[in-house]
């Protein structure tokens, strides 16, 4: 079933058994938090935003199928993932969407933070995001993101074991690879070099694979 | 924007010296103490911070009494008799026999492959590698010299300053060490290099560890009867992982008691984690860790970091092995989350629960249940608040306009990037700052805005329109912006800050503990939860270890 959805707040009232929602022009006030499967599509203009308050969009369940497309997401202000917040074994998809002015000042991950599931970011744009490491993307724990083209004007960061694809995407910012005594993340650059370059910890180097 | 050290030094209270052994306040100094944020308003008002600490330690410690006491920093031992590596245990692999709950802890050597004796109680690396942090520990100051074969004395450092190996060759290692507003390199014996995790950075000068020393605390500080309250932050800004062993020490004291293992043949104590792999699966991880722990040159009684509100150093020793693990002090300052910290000290499952998806009426006895479940709960404060319409400024006809915002406590702050100013009639353009996070002035822009400026910490406003684009009248422009810093006088709650919920009290309040060692917030309603906290996470300990 396909609901559109109104400017306004409409995190506490999603329809129950909606699988595609249409946002249509306008700010929608979140944070979203999305516990079942869904396809979210922004219809020019449709701008979701946190008003300062929390992460934009959090996925904290497993087993979710999740896609947000066409969308902006702006105004998160969280502890981690301000933006896209990703905590659970879920997978979750951002296509042609737009990241920015979102806040993880005292943390990691400004635009999106993913711990656990798959993140793809496919043709998204990241801006005036901030954080304390990876102002625009931070992943760690056990994630796996892939950054499919799109262009990010601030940091991107792996940590723990998560695994990090980078392809063909314009990175402003830098790279930050950081492992622990136990373990490293897994880091794949295709057609991507960020021009603030890569920076490896020495405590356990991450490794970082460079394909043209 | 942490801002700690070097603008709050000079307000740390005056060393007592190393025969210290008694403390009014916890241990760390109150000015350097950090929100997740590390707090500007804290510390770029370091008089006020130490007044505000003072304030809430005073309400719930009343004297402590110091187990650092006894060491001094003259008590390192000589590295003379440092054993050859006897291994390089796996730390990643639990040991042979391991079961939930019945954990065998391994013996000898656990952390990095690096690290292998201990026969001093300082950790010894069996080999060292470029960029590897440690510090120089032997039994009176120590020389750097220029070259690897000895030369002439490049620097006379005390034993506990913290180093950075440059390269090694044989027995010597070339490190280089923090020296006032710089750093100096120069050769030393390998075997007064101890392992010890880097120190977090100094927010003066990034380019810089924070000037501290690794300070002897001799003795088992495994926790007997661990609480919540036994925890208290120090200068680092790591009150997500305070907050979260607060909190499973509320839950599951038995687990935090499991958790650590004293090992009086080597003077080490050996930290279990847990490292989540893969989905359902949580493995332990063993960290050794020796009996130092960073100070100030001047306390070198008194952990820098996490403190000892009632004389328990547990939870510095705790810090420490994570801090170890994760590749730094520095790291641990880089910020975590709740639910992350939660599950590398349970190996339960962590679950968040976003504040505004709850309705008024769910919160208490959310809380209640979670409570009676034994679940640990960790819960963070938003960090900017929206501020009132405020006509503050003064002026005539195209400007300056120029006037100071009020704020509802000394400490508050505006949020760099918030600020807008209107005409509420219409007739002046819209003028908004593009600072970005860390900046102490900014810049007021707009089309037909001639110039501006905006002062976050001590909050003045100034704005000139270009001719003919100013208000009619100066009563018409309006101020709003996002203030950080006590976001909610009433009740005490700090921004952007992480506690651990403590009980239910009078049925319809919740009691937080502060990981600055004090409960506060004073109990707050459940509409006052919802309008402050934006993050909320839950971890269930594993049965096994719940029991004291």
């Amino acid at each position: 079933m396909t609901v559109r959805i109104e400017p306004g707040d409409f995190a506490p009232a999603l329809p129950a058994d909606a699988t595609e929602l249409v946002f249509a022009p306008g700010v929608h006030r979140g944070p979203l938090v999305l516990t079942r499967s869904a396809h979210l599509r922004g219809e020019d203009g449709a701008i979701l935003d946190a008003a300062g308050f929390g992460s934009v969009v959090q996925v904290h369940e497993d087993d979710l199928e999740l896609t947000l497309e066409n969308l902006t997401l702006r105004g998160g202000h969280a502890d981690a993932g301000a933006g896209v917040r990703l905590g659970g074994y879920s997978t979750l998809r951002l296509r042609g969407c737009t990241v920015e002015g979102c806040r993880a000042p005292s943390n990691t991950g400004g635009g999106a933070w993913a711990w656990r599931g798959t993140l793809v970011l496919e043709d998204c744009t990241f801006r005036d995001n901030a954080a304390r490491a990876g102002s625009d993307v931070m992943a760690t724990g056990t994630a796996r993101v892939e950054i499919l083209r799109g262009t990010y004007a601030g940091d991107l960061a792996a940590r723990e074991g998560a695994t990090l694809l980078l392809e063909d995407a314009r990175v402003e910012g830098r790279l930050d690879v950081r492992g622990t005594t136990t373990r490293a993340p897994s880091v794949r650059l295709v057609g991507s070099a960020p021009a603030g370059g890569v920076h490896n910890d020495p405590v356990l180097p991450g490794v970082v694979a460079e394909d043209g | 924007m942490l801002q700690r050290k070097s603008a709050t030094q000079a307000t740390t209270p005056p060393s007592t010296g190393a025969t210290k052994t008694t403390s009014t306040t916890p241990a760390a100094p109150a000015s350097t103490r950090q929100s997740r944020y590390g707090n500007a308003a804290l510390s770029s008002q370091p008089s006020a911070a130490t007044s505000l600490m003072n304030e809430l330690v005073a309400r719930t410690a009343s004297s402590s009494t110091s187990k650092t006491g006894g060491s001094t920093a003259a008590a390192g031992k000589a590295p003379a008799g440092v054993k050859a590596p006897t291994g390089t245990a796996a730390p990643s692999k639990a040991p042979a026999g391991t079961q939930p709950g019945k954990d065998v802890y391994p013996a000898g050597p656990t952390g990095p492959a690096e690290t292998a004796s201990s026969t001093d109680g300082v950790l010894r690396p069996s080999r060292v590698s470029s960029r590897q942090a440690g510090a120089l520990i032997a039994s009176g100051d120590i020389v750097l010299q220029s070259t690897e074969k000895g030369g002439s004395t490049v620097a006379s450092v005390v034993s506990g300053t913290a180093a950075t190996v440059v390269s090694s060759k044989g027995a010597r290692v070339k490190v280089r060490v923090r020296q006032g507003a710089g750093e100096v390199e120069g050769w030393v014996d390998t075997a007064v290099f101890s392992d010890q995790p880097a120190l977090a950075k100094d927010e003066e000068n990034p380019k810089l560890r924070e000037d501290l020393v690794y300070s002897p605390i001799a003795g088992d500080h495994s926790p007997k009867d661990p609480k919540g309250t036994d925890t208290a932050q120090g200068g680092l800004g790591d009150c997500f992982f305070i907050a979260s062993m607060a909190a499973v020490a509320n839950a599951a004291p038995g687990l935090i008691a499991d958790m650590i293992r004293y090992d009086p043949q080597r003077k080490t104590h050996t930290v279990r984690f847990y490292e989540e792999s893969s989905r359902g699966s949580a493995k332990p991880i063993y960290i050794e860790v020796d009996g130092f722990l960073p100070t100030s040159r001047d306390s070198r009684n008194d952990p820098s970091y996490a403190g000892d509100p009632g004389g328990k150093m547990w939870p510095a020793i705790v810090e420490k092995a994570y801090a170890k693990w994760k590749g730094g002090y520095h790291v641990l300052g880089e910020g975590g989350t709740g639910e992350e910290a939660m599950t590398a000290i349970t190996g339960g499952k962590s679950s968040v629960r976003d504040p505004s998806s709850m309705k008024e009426s769910e919160v208490i006895p959310f809380f209640t249940t979670a409570k009676k479940d034994q679940k640990a709960i960790y819960a963070g404060v938003v960090s900017g608040v929206k501020s009132s319409q405020q006509q503050v400024l003064r002026g005539a006809s195209d400007g300056p306009y120029a006037g100071k915002v009020a704020q509802t406590h000394r400490w508050n702050e505006i949020v760099p990037g918030t600020v807008k100013v209107t005409d509420d009639q219409g007739k002046a353009p819209a003028a908004r700052d593009k600072g970005k996070e860390g900046d102490d002035t900014g810049v007021l822009s707009g089309r037909g805005v001639k110039d501006g400026s905006v002062g976050y910490k001590d909050s003045t406003l100034e704005i000139a329109y270009d001719a003919g684009r100013g208000p009619k009248d100066g009563k018409d422009l309006r101020v709003e912006f996002d203030y950080h810093g006590v976001v909610d006088v009433q009740s005490f709650l700090i921004g952007d800050h992480a506690y651990a919920f403590d009980k239910v009290v009078d049925g319809n309040k919740l009691q937080f503990y502060n990981p600055w060692g004090t409960y506060q917030p004073k109990p707050i309603t459940a509409a006052t939860f919802l309008q402050f906290f934006d993050t909320l996470a839950l971890n269930t300990p594993p049965a096994a270890k719940t029991k004291s």
